[in-house]
């Protein structure tokens, strides 16, 4: 045989067996998840994705549990008593830094929602041709600015000093874009004030008007026009803006106060009060609810500061008053009030968290009245709270304060009403005041206290954002 | 056909021992009686060519191989004998009146002897590429369940090691260092043809995919290592290819039908001896005194049993035992010019070393070929096996270091309480009864009571079905060209099974649990290849053109049962009151193309290039080019070499090169999507995103340089291969660290971005020390070494959690161990002296000092008394010690001995260092039991130099359980003798032939019988981390100890 004959026989073989692959053969997508084309193909699935950014703002690690516990652990009316910093032991002492054990969890959880509500928005704003309404589309891109607002709201407050201390605190990072693929890890931090001003430009009025308003068949566990108010209402408190403190919460119609505090929180746990809540059912308990850190079931991890906390200040541990069955004796410790049970469904945590209710949104009023000057508003505001709780036999005349008076009794009272919700750590902070913890001992037969924390010391105020984002956000690394 | 006389051979350096023992014979001519035989096969030649040198005077063998010649009466006489095939052999007579035997040795050049490559097979003296061949006659004398474990110690440049005994186990096989650092480096396996999945898909116990093939059916084993010969495979080859022949029969075998049968006792090659009663207690109260506890007060006491003696078990020889194992394999072999067949059945029935672990195996196999007409072949193999797993030992899912495992509660296990309380229950806490009783001691025990999980019922159990299948087809339109089209299924189906008892243990507050689920993965691969070679002149063509496509498909499902409705109903398949469950399916494709161009000159020069590209469904950018290039050059067929050749002082000698890129597959089958995951919100369905992927992620490359020779020296008796390697891995999908603030799951993306290199020496020498007919001792030494170093990471990857102190870093070979620098314990107040790392790089010593309940673990100066102001967490790891052997390697020797043969393998390897972090676990403060080791050697007194401190209650720090120390580091060097053999071929020939048998062996074999290391734990291959082994090696805690094999057995066949 020559050789031109086999060369001739080997490309003719080539030939034969290079036949092309169809790209169709090598694309398989996983039949049990979907990917971002499938979802923005289907109505059903932008509805679960608009859903899964509300599972992870849920997250026991975020607003399905830890905010409140960290709003209570660094208030002064609860010690930790359990001395682990798996529950949040140096949260209360104030002295969490930057290789504290729940500090990455808690931080991860808040930018994992605010990740998941900008990649949604982001998609909906550039895809074309999606399969839902106009109106739907701009409901959930406000719905997701609602969450990733409320995410950089909290964690500003844990992370960053007080507005009210200086609005150019550095806070934290910020991104306004969805991160969808690596190379994006330095995120320059904002300043408080930065932020505040994003969130309020982001819930401007033409993001609330796309939002749901109330109505006969309002759906707390959703964000609406009101939750919406009231987060600007938290944000002009904050920065003192009185009147439109007072805008933002005149603007909440609608909505009523319960008959009991408790009714929010047995079943069915909404109520006319509810505003935007955190909703838990048997398949999605609240496995971090605040009921595992305050209630009896769980022993002794926070329990009531009976020392100086608001309990023992006069007038706020009425018999009459309805808040006060919360209180849980101890039998073995001469029947001493011990545990704060708002929060008692330990075993079986269905209750949901109430981020806001109409409560808040009176005292918030009550409280930018009295700062704007209207003493008989603010007055009349906390009556009305406060005598929902206390029927009969009170011995504090509200109606009647003025002044200082009224202001201690304006924030008194949002202590009592909201303990075990977390709302005091938060207020302490808002107002740029000092942590106070109760001592060992006492003087003239009061309890003497110890300031753990002032707003000027950011070590001791604030949380330290985690090593792990210092080291790979060279940004954060200051 | 027989060439008479035309080949003049000098003397040979062989020279038959035949003395002058009598005197010249007076005759004028004399005749040499004698025999050929075949030195491999042992077999008589028949028409072998007997010639007196110089002369054309010869004659031929006979049937029997015997053959007369005249030779003259001048002796000595030189005689040649010479047979096509084999190397001709020259005899000296000195005394024609000895009867003389001359063997001959084939010539593996000029015989073909041909050697398994990618899609075909090539000559092995024509190759270029680093292949390394086992065959049978090998793996003779190593009985294995598995044919992973049978290649320990057996070719050069293949690592494998054996992590522990568990039943199931699968080893570890490191092909030329580790290419990878986050994907698989299990080399792709090749049976017959079709690569097989080697994905463990068990879910309760281990399971290894290679023990579903049945040992016994294995006919060669050849081991592709460079990128010459792997690039064949491209992007699945970086951690080396294996591949597998199975058996056939032959075209010219009358039927032929064999058993074997065996039987073999394993136990543990080394166990701890652990405290007894007394000890325990002993040493416990020690620690409460010497922390200044009350000496009225103990915390720790003996308990009494109703015979009044005290209560000490052993609860290691209530874990431990003697396990039996049993294989038999049938199989009958035959064919004739049209067809072949080779049909099999085993059952193998193996205990393993814990009590109630087990591995059973029934194997079935089929091959056969048909000729159909002069142009068209065609002919299945095909496989089906059956296997169980079943253990109590519930520590499984990947690592064998958790802490409920069996072996750490056998030495954990308090030995002053029972294990049986008088009326023959479990010896539980009363207060919390899923725990160990606390007997008389005051501390509550927190571990299980290791006997009442395996009788209470805990298991879990893996039961395998698998199907190996593969048709094919061959047309030969005419000579020279052969297409060939494959088509081969590899189905697995695991049913997985686990119980946990609602008597005690982990179960016990939730009323029993258990779990049943199947996990199914189907691949299919279809191959189609076009092979063309011819010759022209000196200069032969090998074409081979192709295409490949393969499809997996896996899934899984499980069901979970918790709380026994009725507690005495103890099954998986009972009621519970709540259930759980989940799916999952995963599919992945892949298409090749495939190509080959093999080129010699008269087997004098050898060229090779082969180039495949694959596509893969897993990645972004799917697609990836893979090639190999190699040459050699036979210099000992050059003219200038002749004179040594014709010495026999060097037969052969082939220099080779070759340089090739190639893949590692082995990623996440969805690795470049992003993927949303279902979950709920206030009980509608919603979707999260459950981490980002690189869209662009792309293949994972591996370039390697191969330089070497072979040579064959003294007439073939001593052979010689050397190879160097240079292996560079770069673009390794590694995880890309993600700022928290990013807002992804997991804070990371995988991307291609690390880079590793492997870098070594092969050596392999073989030689035939002794070539008699009644004795033969063949020895082959093999030896690599192999340096491992991560070129090129992101960020350190750090598991500092105490048991995995493991780093890899930049310039360091993977896995180092990581852990806190010690300058042993103190002989002057028996502390742990912690060396504390100063800023300018010095140390200063520091004594620390555990007082339970006064402070816990605190640094103190030398005097012991003062606090040093130092804090504990000023106190730093630090690389402490490569985790890869750098060197490893085998010696195996076969005897014959008339009717006797025997092998003995030895295996080595050192180089790294073992965390011995089990030596620090058995010798904790806390309520534990520990080693007797730690009883008799713990420090006691001033001066006592001791390797564990001064006991103090409760003090998980001393001794390292806490922050492990570099104390606990020691060599891994070892020599083992892996297997030893001994068989006796009975001389059936003389025995009736109407009994039909035509060969009878009974053998004895000795698996592991001894090491030679100075590690002082179990074994120096332990490793609990085998899932993980890239980054996670040379650590050993709470693995089961290795287990040594003696095995009795026989062969007959018919």
């Amino acid at each position: 045989m020559n050789i031109n004959r086999h060369i001739s026989y080997a490309i003719a073989l080539l030939g034969i067996t290079f036949t092309s692959c169809g790209d169709d053969f090598l694309e398989k997508n996983p039949p049990l998840a979907v990917t971002e084309d499938d979802i923005y193909a289907s109505e059903t699935l932008i509805d679960a994705t608009m859903n899964g950014v509300y599972t992870r703002f849920k997250s026991s690690s975020f607003a399905g549990g830890a905010l409140a516990i960290i709003g209570d652990n660094r208030s002064d009316d609860f010690v930790n008593t359990g001395n682990n910093n798996y529950y949040h032991a140096e949260t209360y002492l104030m002295t969490v830094g930057s290789n504290n054990v729940m500090n990455p969890n808690i931080f991860k959880a808040g930018y994992i929602a605010i990740n998941a509500a900008n990649t949604l928005k982001e998609n909906l704003e550039k895809r074309s041709n999606l399969p839902i309404s106009e109106e739907k589309r701009n409901e959930y891109i406000a719905n997701c600015l609602f969450i990733r607002d409320l995410s950089w709201y909290y964690l500003s407050q844990i992370y960053s000093q007080p507005y009210a201390y200086d609005p150019n605190s550095l806070a934290i990072p910020i991104h306004t874009e969805a991160v969808t693929g690596p190379g994006y890890n330095n995120a320059p931090l904002w300043t408080i004030g930065q932020i505040y001003d994003q969130i309020l430009a982001d819930l401007n009025d033409a993001t609330i008007a796309a939002l749901p308003a109330y109505s006969s068949d309002f759906n707390s566990t959703v964000p609406s026009q009101a939750a919406a108010h009231m987060l600007r209402q938290r944000i002009y408190l904050g920065e003192k803006r009185w009147q439109d403190a007072i805008k933002e919460g005149e603007a909440v119609v609608g909505f009523t106060l319960s008959e009991k505090v408790a009714d929010m929180f047995d079943a069915p746990y909404h109520t006319n009060e509810n505003i935007y809540s955190l909703p838990f059912t048997n398949t999605e308990r609240g496995s971090g609810n605040p009921a595992s850190y305050f209630s009896k079931g769980v022993g002794y991890i926070d329990t009531l500061n009976m020392r100086t906390g608001i309990l023992t200040i006069e007038g706020y541990y009425l018999d009459t008053d309805a808040r006060s069955a919360f209180v849980t004796l101890d039998a073995s410790k001469n029947n001493r009030p011990v545990w704060y049970e708002k929060y008692n469904e330990h075993s079986v945590p269905l209750e949901w968290i109430h981020i806001f209710r109409y409560g808040e949104t009176l005292l918030n009023l009550s409280e930018a009245y009295y700062n704007a000057g209207n003493e008989a508003k603010a007055a009349e505001l906390l009556h009305t709270v406060r005598s929902r709780s206390i029927k009969e036999g009170d011995i504090l005349d509200v109606l009647s304060l003025s002044g200082d008076k009224l202001k201690e009794a304006i924030y008194n009272e949002r202590r009592l009403e909201f303990l075990g919700e977390g709302l005091r750590g938060y207020d302490i902070s808002r107002r740029a005041d000092n942590y106070v913890h109760p001592l060992d001992k006492q003087s003239n037969g009061k309890w003497e206290t110890i300031v753990v924390a002032t707003p000027d010391n950011k070590t001791t105020y604030c949380w330290a954002l985690p090593e792990y984002e210092k080291q790979v956000n060279q940004s954060a690394n200051y | 056909m027989v060439e008479v006389g035309t080949k003049t051979t000098r003397k040979n350096v062989i020279v038959t021992l035949l003395l002058l023992l009598t005197a010249l014979s007076a005759s004028a001519q004399n005749v040499l009686h004698g025999t050929v035989f075949d030195n491999r096969t042992q077999e008589p030649l028949i028409g072998a060519t007997v010639v007196i040198e110089g002369t054309t005077k010869g004659t031929l063998t006979d049937f029997d191989g015997n053959f007369s010649l005249n030779i003259p009466t001048e002796l000595p006489a030189t005689i040649n004998v010479s047979m096509v095939g084999y190397l001709p052999n020259t005899i000296i007579v000195y005394d024609e009146s000895e009867k003389v035997e001359v063997f001959l040795n084939e010539d593996l050049r000029k015989l073909s002897e041909v050697v398994v490559v990618g899609y075909g097979k090539q000559k092995r003296g024509s190759l270029t590429a680093a292949i390394a061949s086992v065959n049978k006659d090998e793996l003779k004398g190593v009985n294995n369940s598995s044919i992973d474990n049978m290649l320990e110690g057996i070719s050069s440049g293949v690592m494998v090691s054996t992590p522990g005994s568990q039943v199931g186990q699968a080893p570890i096989i490191n092909i030329r260092g580790v290419a990878s650092i986050s994907s698989s480096t299990t080399p792709l396996y090749v049976i017959d043809g079709i690569a097989i999945n080697t994905t463990d898909i068990a879910s309760n116990t281990d399971y290894n995919p290679l023990a579903d093939i049945n040992p016994a059916d294995i006919k060669s084993i050849d081991i592709l290592k460079d990128a010459a010969a792997t690039a064949m495979y491209g992007s699945r080859a970086a951690a080396g290819v294996i591949l597998i022949t199975t058996n056939s029969g032959s075209a010219d075998q009358k039927t032929k039908l064999t058993y074997d049968y065996n039987f073999g006792l394993s136990t543990a090659t080394k166990l701890f001896e652990p405290m007894n009663a007394e000890q325990y207690t002993e040493i416990k109260n020690e620690g409460w005194l010497n922390n200044g506890g009350n000496e009225k007060d103990l915390p720790y006491g003996t308990m009494l049993g109703s015979d009044g003696k005290v209560v000490s078990t052993n609860w290691v020889d209530l874990v431990f035992r003697t396990g039996v194992t049993q294989n038999h394999n049938l199989n009958v072999q035959g064919g004739n010019d049209k067809a072949t067949y080779y049909l099999s059945s085993g059952l193998t029935k193996q205990e393993g070393i814990t009590v109630d672990a087990n591995y059973d195996r029934f194997s079935f196999k089929a091959n056969a070929t048909y000729k159909a007409n002069k142009y068209l072949n065609v002919g299945f193999n095909s496989s089906y096996t059956y296997s169980k797993i079943h253990t109590a030992d519930d520590s499984r899912g990947g690592s064998l270091g958790s802490i409920g495992g069996l072996t750490r509660l056998a030495y954990v296990d308090l030995p002053n309480v029972p294990a049986y309380n008088e009326d023959g229950s479990f010896y539980v806490s009363s207060v919390s009864p899923q725990n160990l009783g606390k007997g008389n001691n005051r501390v509550e025990v927190f571990y299980y009571n290791v006997i009442s999980l395996i009788e209470g019922g805990q298991y879990g159990e893996s039961r395998t079905n698998r199907i190996l299948a593969s048709p094919y087809a061959e047309l030969i339109p005419f000579k020279g060209l052969t297409l060939k089209t494959q088509y081969g299924i590899d189905w697995t189906i695991v049913q997985n099974e686990s119980f946990r008892t609602p008597i005690t243990g982990p179960a016990y507050t939730s009323g029993g649990s258990s779990s049943v689920g199947t996990s199914c993965l189907k691949s299919w691969t279809w191959t189609n290849t076009a092979d063309y070679n011819f010759t022209v002149d000196k200069n032969s063509f090998d074409i081979l053109v192709g295409v490949e496509a393969t499809e997996s498909v896996r899934k899984g499902w499980t069901r979970s049962g918790t709380t026994l409705s009725n507690k005495d109903q103890m099954y998986v398949e009972a009621d519970y009151l709540t259930y759980g469950g989940s799916g999952s399916i995963s599919e992945s494709s892949m298409f090749s193309y495939i190509s080959r161009l093999t080129y010699d000159w008269d087997d004098k020069y050898m060229f090779s290039a082969n180039f495949r590209r694959d596509g893969l469904s897993k990645l972004g950018r799917k697609w990836g080019n893979f090639w190999g290039v190699s040459a050699a050059w036979r210099i000992s067929d050059e003219n200038f070499f002749a004179g040594l050749k014709s010495r026999h002082i060097v037969d052969d000698l082939k220099v080779k090169a070759s340089y090739g890129v190639v893949g590692n597959a082995n990623v996440n089958w969805y690795a470049s999507k992003t993927i949303y995951s279902s979950s709920t919100f206030n009980g509608n369905t919603s979707y999260v995103s459950s981490g980002i992927s690189d869209p662009n992620l792309g293949w994972e490359q591996t370039g390697t340089s191969d330089f070497g020779f072979t040579a064959a020296f003294l007439n073939h008796r001593l052979t010689l291969d050397v190879d160097y390697f240079n292996s560079q891995s770069k673009d390794l999908i590694l995880d890309s660290s993600q700022a928290y603030s990013i807002g992804i799951v997991g804070s990371s993306i995988s991307t291609n971005l690390g880079k590793v290199e492997n870098k070594g020496w092969e050596i392999n020498i073989g030689a035939t020390v002794i070539n008699k007919r009644r004795f033969k001792w063949n020895t082959s030494f093999n030896i690599s070494f192999v340096k491992n170093k991560v070129l090129e990471l992101e960020d350190d990857i750090i598991y500092s959690s105490s048991t995995q102190a493991s780093i890899t870093t930049e310039g360091y070979s993977m896995g180092q161990l990581y852990v806190y620098p010690t300058a042993g314990v103190d002989p002057a107040t028996g502390r742990r002296v912690v060396k504390l790392k100063q800023a300018d790089g010095s140390y200063i010593n520091n004594l620390l000092i555990y007082k339970y309940g006064k402070g816990g673990a605190q640094l103190y100066e030398m005097d012991g008394e003062t606090l040093s102001g130092h804090s504990l967490s000023e106190w730093k790891p630090e690389i402490a010690g490569n985790t890869k052997p750098t060197y490893f390697g085998g010696w195996n020797n076969t005897f014959k001995f008339r009717n006797f043969d025997a092998n003995v393998n030895f295996h080595f390897s050192g180089g790294n260092k073992i965390l011995n972090a089990m030596k620090a676990t058995l010798s904790d403060g806390r309520m534990w039991s520990g080693t007797e080791k730690y009883y008799k050697e713990r420090w006691r007194k001033p001066g006592d130099k001791s390797q564990y401190a001064k006991p103090s209650y409760n003090d998980n720090y001393s001794n390292g359980t806490s922050y492990l120390n570099s104390d606990l580091i020691e060599k891994g060097d070892f020599i083992r003798l892996q297997s030893l053999s001994l068989g006796y071929n009975f001389n059936v020939k003389n025995w009736p032939a109407d009994l039909g048998i035509s060969s009878f062996r009974v053998y004895f074999q000795a698996q592991n019988l001894f090491c030679i290391t100075s590690y002082s734990g179990f074994d120096p291959e332990i490793n609990s981390h085998s899932e993980s082994s890239n980054l996670l090696s040379g650590m050993d805690l709470n693995t089961t100890p290795l287990s040594r094999t003696f095995t009795f057995g026989g062969t007959i066949s018919f």
